[in-house]
């Protein structure tokens, strides 16, 4: 069995936005004989927008409706409608997700962009997706290396650290190509972001909000942006402004001896030497990334060549942001698709915890969210009757509430146990309870869940696990 | 002349003082090739299969742990074989024991006809816990290996009856056979006349396990039919689907069965 199916990615980035159409193919890897075993086997590449400049209206408010136009004109080009998608992410990363609108001009792009499309953001998820787009063929090889990748926009770094193909740490840090813009043939400086003028105003470096600039004297800052650079990855003599830029957290330990691939728009500027018009892109990427290309990242790593590079967020929202649930799960479904769905996990496993115990911690979560639809992400689950009847009990006597007001009950595991402990709800609960039971997700604590309604002749469940971090 | 003792590193031993099973080992996280180049890398392409990969070698022979870890799986093998389901776990899951038209388990290795053949006298003491014809007969057989049905049956049972019942049909008394071929369910299928039956029986042993289980699932099963009309689970053990949740899933195939009245290959035909 093979099936296709079409997902959506779109990146609004801090400089720039993109779009791309991936299309994904579905198969059963398992033997003939046995349970199915779904996965995604090839990720396929259909249409790439061109990179354009993020629409701002001012500079802490959003252009949706350029957005909205950018996003028509795409489809329209590459000849797809808004239910041409089983699936698929928009991204809001960097400064952007900081706007004032950013919350509400996503989720209102991420309806427009199609019924199954979701809203995503947060630093984290942008380090991983971009991460796994940009170094795919590396990490995808039978015996994957260590590799941590640096994904350079306009606003921010991304960092990303991967250990056998998985991604073990993320960090995120506020230096990026655009922080400063020049007009491109007078040389004035537009724009300075307010961090990169804390750090101007401690080096005492003469550089002025409207006046003209040059190489010469950009180069001191730029050189203490890469000095902080090769910090986040361990190298170099330790930056004394290096805990002002962190975005959300550094890599906790730094690894060593790991090799690094670049993406992001300043991976298109690692340059030798530095082009007649350093200012054609109007910032300084292009001083950025020279500067990078003689750094110690160069000199005491090997840098490998990424996949993808400027686009590898957009190309990641579209196709590496997706799981499949499946092949035994359980989910009724009236219930789906399931956007937004906040994750309460279980960090209890029952081995070291009473039963009461765990029953309390999940009502004390639950309160949380004020009695909204949420996913239950189990502990470990022991795969047997009798260790699913033990869970059974427990979500049964926490969730009182959900099921007296028959809200979906929406549990996830990461073991291989979803259609059992789907069967053992059921068999306590209402007639025509709504119940999704999903298995092998691994969902933490702030996360999100996106639910797609259900391929491969109803096998599978496409589902996304994200954040949504804006400020 | 100066003799050197030879290196030998000490089995490891329990608190008794005698040997660990070698078989508690689990082989595929440990790799024994000395100096390995890139050993988590080794190792992780050893978590993806069960062939022995990574051995070492002393020369050009394998060592001695290998050598004697293979036989050790091998024995387990031909034990699997060669015990039967103890008496006692019958009685505990309640089963009505029977038995093929083989009489010994010498018979049952050589002559394969005889052990898919179930007498009339056999099949008497079924007939009356099914004075109605049942949706579905549930049935467990030693099949190659014996302690596939210590290992599984006790979680897969459970979770086909609680998937069941959510359908409103129930499982009646479980005929264990004991020397069962596959074709046994035949048998059991006209002697109660039920819509599907669905037998459980224990797969050849491999030296990967000795404790894989397979449901062979029927649609109204007649004694001589294609085997293609048969639909089968397998790999049902400790280390692949977890037995309870292939439960839940072959209760989701034998309601599929009894919704469209078709089993084996033309059941995936009309998917």
């Amino acid at each position: 069995m093979t099936e296709t199916l079409q997902t959506v990615g779109i990146d609004i980035g801090t400089s720039t936005t993109s779009l791309i159409i991936a299309q994904l193919t579905i198969i059963n890897t398992a033997a003939g004989f046995s349970l199915p075993q779904l996965a995604i086997s090839h990720k396929h590449i259909l249409y790439r927008s061109p990179v354009i400049f993020t629409p701002l209206l001012s500079e802490t408010r959003i252009d949706a409706a350029k957005l909205k136009q950018f996003v028509a004109a795409q489809y329209h080009k590459a000849h797809v409608n808004k239910s041409s998608f089983k699936m698929g992410a928009i991204i809001m990363t960097g400064e952007t997700a900081r706007k004032a609108n950013a919350d509400r001009v996503i989720q209102a792009l991420s309806k427009y962009a199609g019924d199954f499309v979701c809203a995503t953001a947060g630093p984290g998820l942008e380090s991983v997706i971009a991460g796994k787009s940009a170094a795919h063929s590396l990490l995808t090889q039978p015996d994957p290396q260590p590799v941590i990748n640096l994904d350079i926009g306009g606003g921010t770094t991304n960092l990303a650290y991967f250990v056998n193909g998985d991604c073990q740490d993320t960090a995120c840090f506020d230096i990026g190509g655009r922080l400063i813009r020049v007009t491109h043939g007078s040389n004035i400086i537009t724009y300075i972001a307010p961090k990169l003028q804390q750090l101007i105003t401690r080096l005492a470096l003469p550089i002025h909000l409207g006046t003209v600039t040059s190489v010469k004297q950009l180069q001191p800052l730029i050189d203490a942006m890469v000095a902080l650079l090769e910090n986040t990855v361990g190298l170099g003599k330790p930056v004394a402004y290096f805990n002002q830029f962190i975005t959300d957290k550094p890599l906790q330990p730094v690894p060593a001896n790991v090799h690094l691939t670049f993406s992001g728009g300043v991976a298109d500027c690692l340059v030798d030497q530095l082009p007649a018009d350093p200012f054609r892109y109007g910032d300084i990427g292009l001083l950025l990334g020279h500067t990078l290309k003689h750094s110690l990242l160069f000199k005491e790593r090997t840098v490998r060549p990424a996949d993808e590079t400027i686009q590898a967020t957009v190309v990641g929202a579209g196709s590496q942001s997706m799981m499949l649930s499946g092949s035994t799960i359980n989910y009724d479904l009236t219930a789906l698709p399931l956007r937004n769905l906040p994750v309460v996990k279980v960090q209890q496993s029952l081995k070291d915890h009473s039963q009461a115990a765990v029953i309390t911690a999940i009502q004390q979560q639950l309160a949380l969210f004020d009695h909204s639809v949420v996913a239950l992400a189990l502990g470990p689950v022991t795969a047997t009757f009798a260790g699913i009847q033990q869970w059974l009990a427990i979500i049964l006597k926490s969730m009182t509430v959900v099921i007296q007001n028959w809200q979906p009950l929406i549990i996830v595991t990461q073991e291989n146990v979803a259609q059992a402990l789907g069967n053992s709800l059921r068999s306590q609960l209402p007639k025509n309870y709504p119940v999704v039971c999903l298995d092998q997700i691994t969902a933490s604590a702030g996360d999100y869940l996106d639910i797609g309604l259900p391929v491969a002749s109803g096998q599978a469940v496409p589902v996304i696990v994200k954040t949504l971090i804006f400020s | 002349m100066k003799l050197i003792a030879p290196r030998v590193k000490p089995m490891p031993i329990d608190a008794t003082g005698s040997i660990v099973d070698l078989r508690a080992v689990n082989q595929q996280k440990v790799l024994t090739v000395t100096n390995p180049v890139n050993a988590a890398g080794y190792l992780a392409m050893k978590q993806k299969t069960t062939a022995r990969l990574g051995l070492g070698r002393i020369g050009t022979r394998y060592t001695t742990r290998s050598v004697l870890r293979l036989r050790a799986d091998h024995a387990a093998a031909k034990d699997a074989v060669w015990t039967d389901v103890s008496a006692d776990f019958i009685h505990k899951m309640g089963w009505l024991a029977l038995q093929s038209t083989c009489k010994t388990e010498t018979e049952y290795l050589t002559r394969p006809d005889h052990g898919r053949i179930v007498a009339p006298t056999e099949l008497d003491q079924l007939k009356p816990a099914f004075p109605t014809p049942p949706r579905v007969l549930l049935a467990v057989g030693d099949g190659l290996s014996s302690s596939a049905i210590e290992a599984n049956a006790a979680e897969v049972i459970p979770a086909i009856k609680q998937g069941l019942a959510l359908s409103q049909i129930q499982i009646g008394t479980i005929p264990f056979i004991r020397f069962a071929r596959v074709a046994v369910e035949d048998y059991l299928g006209e002697a109660t006349q039920a819509d599907v039956v669905c037998l459980l029986i224990g797969e050849r042993p491999g030296l990967a396990t000795a404790k894989s289980m397979s449901a062979y699932i029927v649609y109204r099963p007649i004694i001589g039919m294609p085997e293609a009309r048969r639909t089968v689970v397998s790999n049902i053990h400790p280390n692949g689907v977890p037995a309870v949740e292939a439960g839940a899933y072959i209760a989701g195939v034998i309601k599929e069965m009894l919704a469209k009245q078709v089993s084996g290959i033309a059941l995936k035909a009309v998917e």
